[in-house]
């Protein structure tokens, strides 16, 4: 720990730094604003320097080609004070980053000695060397936030734990900071001087509160003994209680053990446990067992089967503000949900070529399209065959084609496609003006086209040969269904399905299937969002009701901060790779038709506890739902 | 829901319980959002407001963003809470959502296109018949460094604003022009102090303790 006084050269603040911007700019405010902006323009403001440490990286997670990589920024990581306040900082260690050096490791974890920016990707072992341009600079973003902002943070628990998460009073979560040497531990004894740290009620997530200390602060421990939260964020003593986690949604608390932990893996077994009636849900006392699960996989409808037992539930159902039904009284659904036994799962391997060629017969049709369903549904598709496969899964073919069908239907789809694009390809400006609604579809097209998934190789660059493709398709499925045309998020459905197939006339019916699929997301009149969320919240009610209860409290139980996750199926939550793994998984159809709603839930179980015990508001839980995407997911965060 | 804000959770970043003995400060907090056509500039707005940033090909929002900022004003500090939404008219059904309670909107058009002006007057209309009564709205005509494309004239935007009561500015989220100025002057224009204590809706909150469970009132600053 280093106790200096120092002015450092530039003060930095993240989110008071647009004053400098301020001052550039033509105003006619008053004069003494600029100065009375930020207390960080006090330039000459002196600053005590109350902790430091070196060889603190800023972990970044950035769409590779092909999967997620991450970007590990050095840097040091330290505690100030000045007459404004305390502050918690990070600045890049610019003697590393100016050489400009970029070190690709193939082991994803490890940190290298040397310095510079490290790219590590999961895959091989290439240098790589980084320009400082307009994305560098965005990794070399200084941070300094105010130590009462710290609302809680992470310690992922580890034998080892090197990385510390922090999570601020508006719900911003930050990227992780991961400690090349050492750990978090002098980091968290400095906090503690200042700040009142404690562990989370539930802690089996390595998270911990941060109040503010009303007292003065504490003088240092005598050396050798560990404030009792340290020791125990550093596993020094054993958790208090790891106790048998009791309830069905418990089992992903534990898997969120590792924060990086997956969804949908854990979930898939439980919906085939939920389907295969071994999942021993009393959701109504006296009544089957798995009457709710199984009806909402099977029927779809979550509703229909709390309804059609509204007798015995006595919900009162009510009508809030914006016009439909929140059931009421939770506690009357009665649930108790039987403890479970901890396990974990694994993604299985995916369809490869040979197992695919080994169920077409020599004709080409397939003999067991329910087991391709199973594989898919655990492993996904190898990439190299999905062309083959989606066409099917999706039901553009049915199983049930010889090879020389598919071709035959092929050929007329190229022709319908070619005979739509026509059809607006001819609309001439002279008619576009007396043709408002197909102008106004166009119009949204442009805009959304030009700003989808820019940043991959494929969409990257003006007129890229992906952007004009996407705008086609776009362009082509609103005169195949005018009724819809075009809405925003339809581009996020189609930029996988075209990256990953390459193949305009492929990609078009591929896409019009999966639209088919979720086309009531749509709609003018967002009932199937509606729906869906409310499905949702009934389904929550469920699996937590304290949960429930506390979304409910701060008037969040319309979960709209789900409705980005439910309007494109995850696609901004996950890597372009992940996404594509779990659409397949849900394209199989199993193990119902609202899987999504349970991928969603299991998610949204995961922070729970974070909200919570961070006392979270609507607004904050948004926030946080926003900021919790593919930073934080991974469909299987350990490959075999 | 109404006025059930959640940001009365958020730490006193300033003020009596700063442990080192900072001078006293107001803080106030309020609820902003924007609203505007699709692709006028919303999210680049905030996103150069909050983090001095602008990304040419900045993704649609889907449902809605939430962000902070804040500024300072004199001994005031003020605290934006900021809604962003999507533009597309398909999803205006949510809009009333994210607008009920706020003290303060920003309706944004793209000066290079008629038709988002046309689309940020009935938002202005529909803020003055559904909003809050004492809600700021500010008008941001946006992109105005590409005035050589313009197709909205300033003079006219600035007479429907005035007519209006709404304050206008051109702003530009990729220049950085006047961004942070719109949210200054709004910031300005809300009501901070004890006298306006009771005004209602309009009124910012005192943040107090952080300790206590999501808050439901809405008070005023101190």
């Amino acid at each position: 720990m280093v106790l200096s006084k120092v002015v450092p050269r530039s003060l930095w603040n993240f989110r008071n730094h647009q004053a400098r911007i301020h001052s550039s700019a033509s105003s006619k405010n008053d004069t003494d604003m600029e100065g009375s902006l930020s207390p960080d323009l006090h330039h000459d403001c002196e600053t005590d320097m109350k902790f430091e440490q070196r060889g603190v990286c800023q972990k970044f997670s950035v769409n590779g080609k092909r999967r997620k990589e991450t970007i590990l920024i050095p840097g040091n990581l330290s505690i100030t004070e000045n007459k404004y306040g305390e502050y918690i900082e990070w600045k890049p260690d610019e003697s590393k980053v100016k050489n400009g050096n970029a070190e690709a490791s193939s082991s994803g974890s490890k940190l290298g000695a040397s310095g510079g920016i490290q790219f590590h990707a999961s895959k091989g072992n290439e240098r790589v060397e980084i320009k400082p341009d307009a994305s560098s600079k965005e990794f070399l973003r200084p941070i300094k936030i105010e130590l009462p902002e710290i609302r809680s943070f992470i310690v992922p628990p580890k034998a080892n734990p090197r990385e510390i998460i922090f999570i601020l009073s508006d719900g911003t979560t930050l990227n992780p900071f991961i400690f090349e040497r050492g750990s978090p531990e002098n980091l968290v004894i400095a906090l503690e001087r200042s700040l009142r740290i404690t562990k989370s009620r539930s802690n089996s997530n390595g998270l911990y509160m941060v109040g503010v200390r009303k007292e003065s602060a504490p003088t240092m421990p005598p050396s050798g003994v560990l404030p009792h939260g340290v020791a125990e964020i550093l596993g020094v003593l054993p958790p208090e209680h790891q106790h048998n986690v009791g309830q069905l949604w418990g089992f992903m608390k534990e898997m969120k053990n590792d924060p990086y932990a997956t969804a949908c893996t854990t979930l898939a077994k439980f919906g085939h446990m939920a389907l295969n009636g071994e999942l021993p849900i009393n959701v109504f006392p006296g009544g089957s067992s798995t009457q709710v699960t199984d009806s909402v996989l099977r029927n779809g409808r979550l509703e229909e089967s709390l309804n059609s037992d509204a007798n015995e539930l006595e919900a009162d159902y009510t009508t809030n503000e914006e016009g439909y039904e929140v059931i009421f009284k939770p506690e009357k659904i009665g649930v108790e949900l039987p403890p479970l036994t901890y396990f974990r799962t694994f993604r299985g391997q995916p369809l490869s070529q040979e197992q695919w060629l080994n169920y077409l017969d020599h004709e080409g049709r397939i003999s067991n399209m329910n087991e391709i369903r199973q594989i898919v549904f655990y492993g996904g598709v190898e990439p190299t065959i999905r062309r083959h496969v989606w066409p099917i899964l999706l039901g553009v073919h049915d199983s049930k084609s010889t090879y020389e069908e598919r071709q035959c239907q092929l050929s007329e789809k190229t022709c319908y496609y070619n005979r739509m694009k026509m059809q607006w390809a001819t609309i001439s400006e002279d008619q576009e003006e007396r043709f408002s609604p197909f102008r106004d579809f166009k119009s949204l097209i442009e805009k959304d086209v030009s700003r989808t998934d820019r940043t991959l190789d494929y969409f990257k660059g003006e007129n890229s040969r992906g952007t004009d493709i996407l705008r086609n398709i776009l362009m082509t499925y609103m005169m195949y269904n005018f009724n819809l045309g075009y809405v925003q998020g339809m581009s996020d459905i189609l930029a996988p399905i075209l990256m990953e197939t390459q193949d305009e006339i492929l990609a078009f019916w591929v896409f019009v299937k999966f639209m088919d699929l979720i086309e009531t997301n749509f709609e003018m009149s967002q009932e199937g969002m509606q729906r869906q969320l409310k499905d949702s919240y009934t389904l929550l009610q469920l699996v937590d009701p304290k949960f429930s209860a506390y979304l409910e409290a701060c008037d969040a139980s319309n979960m709209y901060f789900a409705f980005r996750w439910l309007l494109i199926w995850f696609k901004r939550e996950f890597s372009f790779q992940d996404t594509l793994i779990l659409w397949e998984a849900l394209w199989t159809g199993l193990p119902g038709p609202n899987f999504h709603l349970f991928v969603g839930l299991s998610i949204l179980e995961q922070h729970s506890t974070t909200i919570m015990e961070n006392k979270f508001g609507l607004s904050e839980i948004l926030r946080h739902v926003n900021d919790c995407n593919e930073n934080r997911l991974r469909v299987n965060p350990h490959p075999s | 829901m109404a006025n059930r804000q959640s940001g009365g959770s958020n730490t006193a970043a300033g003020g009596a319980q700063r442990p080192n003995g900072a001078p006293q400060n107001k803080i106030c907090q309020f609820k902003l959002v924007l609203l505007g056509e699709s692709a006028v500039g919303k999210s680049s707005l905030v996103l150069r407001f909050v983090k001095g940033q602008f990304h040419e090909y900045q993704e649609s929002t889907i449902g809605a963003a939430f962000l902070t900022q804040t500024v300072m004003l004199d001994d005031t500090t003020v605290k934006f809470e900021i809604w962003d939404t999507a533009g597309q008219e398909r999803y205006h059904s949510l809009a009333p959502m994210y607008y009920r309670g706020a003290q303060a909107a920003i309706v944004v058009y793209d000066i290079t296109n008629q038709e988002t002006f046309a689309r940020a007057k009935t938002w202005v209309k529909e803020l003055q018949r559904q909003a809050s009564p004492n809600i700021v709205i500010a008008l941001a005509g946006n992109k105005s460094d590409l005035s050589a494309k313009r197709m909205v004239d300033h003079d006219e935007a600035y007479a429907y604003a005035d007519e209006n009561g709404l304050l206008f500015m051109e702003t530009s989220a990729k220049t950085a022009m006047n961004v942070t100025d719109i949210f200054l002057a709004i910031a300005k224009k809300l009501p901070k102090g004890e006298q306006a204590a009771g005004a209602g809706q309009a009124q910012g909150r005192r943040i107090t303790d952080a300790d206590s469970a999501p808050r439901s009132t809405p008070n005023c600053c101190k």
